[in-house]
């Protein structure tokens, strides 16, 4: 495989798209039900188009007790989200 | 039901699916993991050790020793600046002997900023054939690996994947 260099510089939080773009390549069959449930457990819309910090937390935390799957993308999602913070506060 | 549309290794279902079976995050496992981190950086005389576990989109370190700042506040790093991701996709072992100078890694965030210069990392590969990180030693300065001592870190890493193996979620604890 040919290894391709492409990546930015500045690294953001999951945004919800991301995080639903996730979740439905996960379960593509269900995935709407999938998605009401993690947003539920999250006390979100499903429709939800931004969150804050604290939503976006809660919901990939949600994402984590869907199942051991879920569980992987949620620590990959909280990995993403804590770098970003702690690049930021360092001005980054 | 998981289904998955893409063709890199990395957010390859199979290989994310044989990952949740792992226990990565018990205060047991981990203790483990930092000591084998630990035993490959002073075997090498490389300031960090990482037992580095690549997920759907970032690094997870599992193991981890020398490690500080923001990368260790996080405990992994966005999959798009990981080297170990390299080691994911072709299986082999990935080594960089000056960064600055790479043509995959010179303009990463992690070399241009956080001064990353040498690594040296062989894939975590399961009896199954997947791939679920690298086994990897990190330096400041620039680094020539002998075969020697790569033969040495391969051998390395498929004593992480024993250790990860006793270590499996779901009663699928090995003997």
């Amino acid at each position: 495989m040919t290894l391709i260099s492409s990546r930015g510089t500045h690294l953001l939080p999951p945004s919800v798209d991301e995080i639903r773009d996730g979740v439905r390549r996960l379960f593509p069959t269900d995935f709407d039900a999938v998605w009401g449930r993690a947003c539920s457990a999250a006390a979100l819309s499903p429709g939800a188009i931004a969150l804050d910090p604290d939503q976006t937390t809660r919901l990939i935390d949600a994402v984590g007790g869907l199942d051991p799957l879920g569980r992987i993308m949620s620590l990959s999602w909280r990995i993403r989200m804590t770098a970003a913070m702690k690049l930021s506060e360092i001005g980054r | 039901m998981h289904t998955d549309d893409h063709n890199d290794p990395i957010t390859d279902i199979g290989r994310l699916l044989e990952l949740s079976r792992y226990d990565l995050q018990s205060p047991e496992v981990r203790a483990k993991l930092h000591d084998l981190a630990k035993r490959s950086a002073t075997r090498f005389d490389m300031p960090i050790g990482l037992v580095s576990i690549v997920l759907d989109s970032a690094q997870y370190m599992a193991g981890m020793y020398g490690l500080s700042g923001w990368m260790a506040e996080a405990e992994g790093m966005p999959v798009e600046w990981s080297f170990c991701a390299n080691a994911v996709r072709t299986g082999q072992p990935y080594i960089v002997e000056d960064a600055s100078v790479d043509a995959l890694q010179h303009d990463n965030p992690v070399v241009v900023v956080d001064g990353v210069r040498s690594y040296a990392g062989a894939p975590l590969i399961t009896a199954d054939g997947n791939v679920l990180g690298a086994f990897c030693v990190v330096g400041v300065q620039p680094r020539h690996f002998s075969t020697k001592e790569i033969s040495e870190l391969i051998e390395m890493a498929s004593d992480v994947v024993d250790e990860l193996g006793r270590h499996r979620l779901h009663g699928e604890v090995a003997a």
